[in-house]
């Protein structure tokens, strides 16, 4: 079978599920623009005068849907990790198979890819020809991905990339894909290859079929149990004629010496071309099975090709605003340790490199943020979202070092700034999604919580934020929180629990912010007065 | 012989009921049998669904039904419906032939497959008695006129007849050549090497598992012009066997059994039913072959509303089930409780019980005793009646008289919501004369009503609640228990409401199947 297998080892979509809210992990995470970035239009970009952006809708569908579907193992980790670097390293090789697997696709649509998803479906003999003509199609684009990945095999190093390219050469060895041009070739009386098609001068090449079959006679003498013998197809030279209908030229039974001829007429010829129509079917019956093989091969190539294409993109992006990456590792789940992490959707956006952040938060389950406004608290919360997003789908961070566990099971908490309505429906809403997140718990879970249970009074939102927190801990589910409760905050901290870290935004003694988090006590205000100060006016 | 129907011991049904009982709309059981009616290959089987059969009836029905369900008697009662079908319609193609001599085909063809119904199933019946899985007085009883008929003289030799005929033509060869758009057919065998070729290199990828060609002409049982050219030179290099199959085309015209024809129709009640349940089963929902022990009390475990279960399976929804005993003395259940608390269901499910119970098929139950009944009586109120202009109480009162008045002795009778537009004081005694009614006259059955006073309306009467599933607060899980407790409505607390409380959460999250090891320090 020919498999793509680039995203995992041993198939083409790993049994892995989805995040459990892929929307609100985009939202949250500010990842559409990541997922733009890595789609815009490479040759739009070089030409930087272009205003509009140009987005491969293809990237951007392949980039989201790979990222919001997490990897679960190290080894998986690694295997993708390798394949990309590879990528990463073959540029041109990234490019073409990638516009080798569009321009598939785009041929493909015109012989009604489309069309049959939607069910529309042709009758039966244009829908044969037109699946025939796609595996022409289909071989033409094999030998060319084969060709391709021929000449770069020697510079690959993964596992993953050095099987897609031996592959190919198994899974459609040249001895492997003459046969199958053999039946095709057969098969030209009932559908040619038009690039073949050649005129010399007013005679036409007419393929004609050559066929011996053997039958039995069924229930009211039908004919019935039909057996090939030998089917080809022979080219005679005819001259053109406006009229394309079959004349039935002789119908002979020769079971005396005699042969009889019996018509001469239009229903024997359509006889005949109905006969000849089936041997078609069901000879293309056998070749259905390879050619759904190429369906499903070209389907996942474009996913897979488009999501290390984007790869490639973002990576290129990455230097432009100079931002570092690095490839992250695993550790052990208490653990993360950062160096220099930045929050890339935030770079992406602002065309800069944001503010980095070290940190090594060891033996730890729970991460309490609490501190200053404006100061940061929520990107450092994405920045460690979108890292961890992107390691867990097996691309690099934007760190110099990134190191942690991996959470299949990620979920984020954020306060929705848009419904601003303070009513009891809110908190009905922020304790609809905590309910719906205990429900999808599971192993290996991860909770980014940012400013939840703000949306009743801090007493009552201090005790259910400890209550839930409280009761995720001792299931071993990580929770990461930044929080204006500080009764909350102060209450954990009392507790001493050695499994919390608590860090703060750091601000300066003149008020001024580093957007810094630095490990500290949390702080019974959380310097709201600092901007007052800043927005309406000084003291007085 | 006295084998004459599968459906009753020796007699025969001349006339089905044209129209569905009453009972049919107000337990769904008509949505139950347009399933049914869904696996029955076009047979009218609604009729033999309409009328309950006799206590031997019923008993005669649940034997069969019991052999039937075994793989190998019901493929066999399978394949001869099939068989049978294929010879009437073979029949019907010779009836409107438009070649004599294919006309003489088609019926040595009818009876050929007649044959092979006869005689499949006469093996395979003949097997399971010698080794004793058949155990019903109506499966014996065909299988001994079978056998009869077998050694019948007149049949055996049409029987031999129909083999010779049909071993020739089946073993006739000939080689179709094509060059463009010229043909010539020759007898005679080819080595199919173009079958090899494919099967050898591409077997595999054949998924359609095609391994032979079709026909393009079998669309139309008409003759093409190749194939009318292959029948004249045929039969004209071999006069003799065409000679053959004319006389003895011509010498059999109304050779099938009457019986055999009545059974063709009556095995479809059965084999609906079992392939509606097969699919049941494979969607999860459990049956169970019935008790009827008298001297038992009646009673079923995991009872659940068929109907309902079939469209909810649809939406992915569960359907709850229930466990009920009418104890020594008890008739009636008085189910209370609140709105959309799956009373109603409840009711369903009992009264489909009964009925299925009484067709002598399985139940949708776990287990299940259930008594001999006359008769199924069901009065639901109609919501969205035109009300005649009579006010809704008059029209309940005119519809209910004629059950009343009828002759319900020994009946299971289900009320649904009577006199819900009487005042409160006046339903409780009208209520209480209608219970006394049916229990006076031996009935057993089920009574909803929002009146909780009817609990103790007369002797024989016990109160049940639909109620609200204490374990899942907050959530109706429309299980009906006996003198079960009024409970609270919904808490207001949000936080309760999403059972996030600390001591919630511990519950919910305690020893999920996705943890490892032991907690988590806190």
């Amino acid at each position: 079978m020919l498999s793509v297998n680039l995203l995992y080892e041993n198939s083409e979509l790993g049994g892995g599920k989805p995040y459990h809210d892929t929307e609100s992990i985009v939202n949250d995470l500010g990842l559409n623009h990541l997922f733009e970035n890595a789609a815009i239009n490479q040759q739009a970009r070089n030409r930087a005068v272009r205003q509009t952006i140009d987005i491969d809708n293809e990237i951007h569908k392949a980039m989201r849907k790979v990222m919001m579907t997490p990897l679960r193992t190290e080894e998986e980790l690694k295997y993708r990790q390798a394949v990309l670097k590879d990528f990463l390293s073959n540029p041109d090789y990234t490019e073409k198979l990638y516009a080798a697997a569009r321009r598939l696709i785009a041929a493909w649509k015109k012989h009604g890819k489309d069309e049959r998803e939607k069910g529309n479906f042709m009758d039966n003999q244009r829908q044969l020809i037109s699946e025939i003509k796609l595996l022409h199609i289909f071989l033409k684009s094999l030998t060319e991905i084969k060709l391709l990945s021929r000449r770069y095999k020697p510079d690959f190093n993964s596992r993953g990339l050095r099987s897609f390219c031996e592959r190919l050469e198994t899974e459609y060895s040249d001895e492997w894909e003459k046969k199958i041009r053999k039946v095709l070739d057969d098969l030209r009386f009932f559908c040619d290859d038009e690039e073949s098609e050649e005129d010399i001068r007013f005679l036409k090449r007419i393929p004609r079929s050559n066929i011996v079959l053997e039958g039995a006679v069924g229930t009211g003498f039908k004919f019935s149990d039909l057996k090939l013998d030998s089917v080809s197809t022979q080219e005679k030279l005819m001259q053109k004629r406006k009229s394309t209908l079959n004349v039935f030229e002789k119908l002979s039974v020769t079971f005396s010496s005699e042969p009889m001829i019996i018509a001469k007429d239009e229903d024997s010829a359509r006889e005949l071309s109905e006969l000849e129509n089936e041997i078609a079917i069901y000879i293309f019956s056998y070749l259905q099975g390879f050619s759904r093989n190429c369906r499903d091969f070209f389907e996942a190539l474009l996913v897979q090709s488009a999501f290390y294409a984007g790869c490639s993109n973002l990576y290129i992006r990455c230097q432009q605003i100079k931002v570092n990456t690095c490839y992250p590792t695993v550790c052990t789940k208490e653990r993360m340790r950062f160096e220099n992490l930045m929050e890339l959707s935030m770079g992406l956006c602002n065309r800069k490199a944001p503010v980095g952040n070290d940190g090594d938060i060891a033996d730890k389950m729970l991460l309490i943020v609490t501190g200053a406004n404006q100061g940061g608290k929520s990107t450092f919360l994405r920045s460690i979202g979108v890292a961890q997003i992107m390691m867990q789908s097996g691309l690099f961070v934007a760190a110099k070092h990134y190191e942690s566990s991996l959470f299949p099971n990620f979920f984020t908490h954020f306060v929705r700034r848009e419904d601003t309505a303070m009513n009891s429906g809110r908190l009905d809403e922020e304790l609809g999604r905590i309910n719906r997140i205990v429900n999808n718990l599971g192993k290996d879970s991860l909770v980014l919580l940012n400013e939840s249970f703000a949306t009743t009074t801090e007493e009552e939102g201090s005790v259910i934020s400890y209550d839930i927190i409280k009761a995720l801990g001792e299931v071993g589910v990580k929770v990461f929180t930044v929080t204006h409760l500080l009764s909350f905050a102060k209450r954990v901290y009392g507790e001493q629990r050695a499994d919390a870290a608590f860090l703060c935004a750091e601000r300066m003694e003149d008020g001024t912010r580093t957007y810094k988090m630095i490990e500290g006590e949390p702080e019974l205000t959380s310097f709201g007065l600092d901007l007052y100060d800043k927005v309406i006016g000084g003291d007085n | 012989m006295n084998f004459i129907s599968i459906l009753e011991p020796e007699k025969v049904q001349d006339k089905w009921p044209d129209r569905a009982p009453a009972y049919f709309l107000d337990l769904n059981i008509d949505q139950i049998l347009k399933l049914i009616q869904e696996e029955s290959m076009d047979y009218n089987i609604a009729p033999m669904y309409y009328q309950f059969p006799d206590r031997e009836s019923m008993n005669y029905r649940r034997e069969i039904y019991r052999d039937i369900k075994q793989p190998e008697i019901f493929e066999s009662q399978q394949k001869f419906s099939e068989n049978m079908r294929h010879s009437n319609h073979m029949e019907r193609m010779h009836v409107a032939k438009d070649n004599e001599i294919q006309g003489c085909m088609w019926r040595t063809e009818a009876i050929y497959y007649y044959c092979m119904a006869v005689r499949e199933l006469y093996e395979v019946l003949g097997n399971a008695l010698s080794q004793n899985t058949i155990c019903s007085e109506g499966l014996r009883n065909l299988y001994e006129y079978l056998d009869a008929l077998q050694k019948e003289e007149a049949y055996a030799k049409m029987q031999e007849g129909v083999y010779t005929i049909w071993d020739k033509i089946k073993s006739f060869r000939y080689t179709l050549i094509i060059q463009g758009n010229r043909l010539v057919i020759k007898e005679g065998v080819t080595q199919k090497k173009y079958e090899d070729f494919l099967k050898d290199n591409f077997g595999q990828y054949n998924v359609a598992k095609n391994d032979h060609m079709h026909s393009p002409y079998l669309g139309s049982q008409i003759l093409g012009n190749m194939e009318k050219a292959l029948l004249m030179a045929y039969f004209g290099k071999y006069p003799m066997l065409l000679k053959e199959i004319v006389s003895f085309a011509a010498g059999y015209t109304n050779y099938k059994k009457e019986e055999l024809l009545r059974l063709e129709e009556e095995v479809q009640f059965y084999l609906s039913y079992y392939r509606f349940q097969a699919k049941c089963i494979r969607q999860g929902f459990v049956f169970a072959s019935p008790t009827c022990e008298e001297e038992k009390p009646m009673e079923a475990c995991g009872v659940y509303d068929l109907a309902l279960a079939c469209v909810n399976y649809l939406q992915d929804k569960e359907v709850v089930s229930n466990d009920f005993t009418y104890a020594e003395g008890e008739q009636f259940f008085v189910v209370n409780g609140p709105n959309q608390g799956g009373k109603t269901t409840f009711a369903r499910s009992v009264g489909q019980l009964v009925y299925f119970t009484k067709m002598g098929l399985d139940v949708n139950a776990v287990t299940a005793n259930v008594h001999y009944f006359t008769d199924l009586l069901t009065h639901f109120s109609v919501e969205e009646s035109m009300e005649s202009g009579q006010g809704k109480l008059m029209e309940e009162l005119n519809r209910l008289s004629p059950i009343m008045k009828q002759n319900c002795r020994n009946a299971f009778v289900i009320i649904n919501e009577l006199f819900t537009t009487a005042a409160h004081y006046d339903g409780c005694i009208m209520g209480a004369r209608v219970l006394e009614h049916f229990t006076g006259s031996e009935c057993k059955g089920v009574y909803v009503t929002h009146l909780r006073e009817l609990g103790n309306a007369c002797e024989g009467v016990v109160r049940l609640a639909a109620m609200l599933d204490g374990t899942a607060a907050h959530r109706r899980t429309y299980r009906v228990i006996r003198n079960a407790a009024e409970l609270d409505g919904y808490a207001e607390d949000i936080v309760n409401k999403y059972q996030l409380s600390y001591d919630d959460l511990h519950e919910r999250l305690k020893n999920p199947a996705w943890m490892e090891g032991g907690n988590a320090s806190c």
